[in-house]
């Protein structure tokens, strides 16, 4: 019996494996189609989008809408007036978060899902895995609130080079109330200022970016949610980064 | 002269920085006054210098020569590369060069891991070890050969063979789940003895085994001793992994401590977490995990384990 054939004729079977799990590229995608609406999941035009964020003026950015299924939003809008948030431990930061989301929410889902390798995989294909973001690891998800006289003084998150992603599930409010996303290069003129509506996410590279959230007014309808989260490329002289 | 306080013992945690797990093993480090390292080869060369020589093993501009002990929780090299990312976003211009170049990295970092070892670094657990978890079947085999019990197991791209199987089985059902592991386990249906859905196996092999009934037990054992384990309801799901809301600490019978207890000697794991089903003809090894998860488990389950394993890194009794 000859066991090793030296030209074995390659057998005609069908494309993909038994185990559907081995493709974690699909089961990926799959996992982003849970939470994001399908138009930035499996939208084909993915490279052009690229170009579009990197020569946006001022600070490489772009807004999607409606950028959660509608029913991801609305649930995650519900588990957002019913978590438990604390003021942030950085006085200086005016603002209320949610450490910790109840596991079996929505809330908790999307929170566990932005913290994954499977989220960065999204970020990258949302613009067609251009080398520019390549090995950016999930850095930081937040989970944040701003009720009335609550706001952001002018900050800069990270020198890291990366992408930000601020998704938005306030509803309800008019310019005079307040909660917009600024970027202020320098002073207090914005040069883009994001209004909080809600289903959008705004995703800007952050890297040395000064921003702040105008004040929430008084006759706000309801606190100010985002959940933000940060994919970054690692700084490696930082060994001990946690 | 007041004398000089011990400088800490350093302690090297090797996951990648965005790791929970990872966390939860360093803070239990630094809570026992270790000084934990947390170290990840993934720059590694681009951005991270990697210098094995005869009296060190640097990265970047820092010894590992002094580490008292390295946890390994994630081992991103291994050749073949165990991540395509490894490959597709590394430098080189053809896949052949940057498909050399993993091969290049790989053998340095397994050098430095088992030079550190051989210096006197308590690795847990040694790369190899971890490696060979990629071989799901292979370790059942081994605690089958020790007497241990384990699952019908059979790893295939025959169809014929997956067909008789099935119908040896029928009985309890038949699981299925990719052979180096890091997927889902499933139920072997009827359909998918179709002659299309099974033609599949001839772009990979799969690992088929008897579906084993019973609670899932999650058993940690550390330097020979079971510390704790947590329960998971299996009613309704095939991956006890969909219920690991419902995990509650157990306590381990003889029976079942040591069976895990002599599971994880005979693969020469230092740590390891036991997946055991409590079958009604008695505890059956799904696997043992060289590198396991904690951080889904009840937080007793966690200080136990996390409390062992500190003192197994800094070189003291378990
Ligand atoms: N033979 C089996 N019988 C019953 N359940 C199984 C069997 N094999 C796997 N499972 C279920 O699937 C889960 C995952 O399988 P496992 O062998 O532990 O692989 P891994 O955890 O590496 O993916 C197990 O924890 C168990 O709940
Ligand atoms: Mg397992």
């Amino acid at each position: 019996m000859i066991w090793d054939d030296p030209a074995p004729p390659l057998p005609t079977a069908p494309d993909g494996f038994f185990c559907r799990s081995l493709d974690v590229d699909a089961q990926r995608r799959d996992q982003a189609a849970t939470f994001i609406a399908p138009a930035f999941v499996h939208g084909r035009p993915a490279r052009r989008l690229w170009p579009v964020f990197q020569h946006a003026p001022h600070v490489p950015h772009l807004s999607l809408a409606p950028a959660l299924r509608p029913e991801v939003a609305a649930a995650i809008a519900r588990d957002l007036a019913q978590a438990a948030f604390a003021p942030h431990h950085h006085a200086a930061y005016r603002i209320d978060v949610c450490r910790r989301p109840a596991p079996g929410s929505v809330l908790g889902r999307f929170f566990t899902w932005l913290a994954s390798a499977g989220a960065v995989t999204w970020i990258q294909a949302l613009f067609g895995a251009p080398p520019s973001l390549r090995g950016l690891v999930p850095r930081q998800v937040q989970i944040s609130r701003m009720v009335t006289g609550q706001g952001f003084a002018p900050h800069v998150d990270t020198l890291d080079d990366g992408v930000t992603v601020v998704f938005q599930f306030t509803r309800g409010y008019a310019a005079a109330h307040g909660g917009a996303l600024a970027f202020v290069p320098a002073g207090t003129v914005p040069v883009i200022a994001v209004p909080p509506v809600f289903n959008t996410a705004f995703v800007f590279r952050p890297a040395g970016v000064r921003h702040t959230v105008t004040d929430v007014a008084a006759d706000a309808p309801g606190p100010r949610y985002t959940i933000t989260a940060f994919f970054l490329r690692p700084d490696p002289s930082n060994l001990d980064d946690k | 002269m007041p004398s000089s306080p011990e400088p800490s013992p350093r302690v090297g945690v090797l996951a990648p920085p965005n790791d929970p797990d990872a966390d939860v093993y360093a803070a239990a480090l630094e809570r026992a006054g270790a000084e934990v390292v947390r170290l990840w080869f993934r720059a590694v060369p681009e951005r991270l210098a990697l210098t094995v020589d005869l009296d060190d093993v640097r990265l970047g501009d820092r010894s590992l020569g002094g580490l008292r002990g390295l946890l390994v929780r994630k081992l991103y090299f291994s050749f073949p590369p165990a991540h395509l990312a490894d490959v597709e976003e590394r430098n080189g211009r053809t896949l052949r060069a940057r498909f050399v170049a993993a091969r290049e990295r790989a053998s340095l970092v397994r050098t430095a891991l088992l030079e550190l070892e051989r210096r006197g670094t308590t690795v847990v657990n040694p790369p190899d070890r971890v490696l060979r978890h990629t071989e799901k079947l292979d370790q059942a085999m081994q605690l089958h050969r020790a007497g241990l019990p384990v699952p019908p197991s059979l790893g295939t791209s025959d169809p014929g063979a997956v067909r008789a199987f099935f119908a040896a089985h029928q009985d309890a059902g038949v699981i299925y789940k990719p052979l180096s592991g890091g997927g889902q386990a499933a139920l072997l249906t009827p359909a998918d003895l179709d002659e299309v859905r099974l033609a599949q196996l001839q772009n990979a092999p799969v690992l088929f085994q008897r579906r084993i009934p019973g609670p899932e037990w999650r058993v940690y054992v550390v330097n020979g001793h079971v510390v704790a384990a947590a329960e998971l309801d299996t009613t309704d799901v095939i991956d006890a992994r969909d219920n690991l809301a419902s995990a509650t600490p157990v306590a381990v019978d003889e029976t079942t401590g040591q069976l895990c207890t002599k599971a994880v000697a005979h693969l020469g794991l230092l740590y390891a977490a036991c997946d055991v089903r409590q079958s009604p003809d008695g505890p059956v090894l799904l696997e043992v995990n060289p590198a396991p998860a904690i951080r889904f488990y009840p937080a007793p389950v966690q200080d136990a384990v996390t409390a062992a394993l500190t003192r197994l890194l800094l070189g003291g009794a378990a």
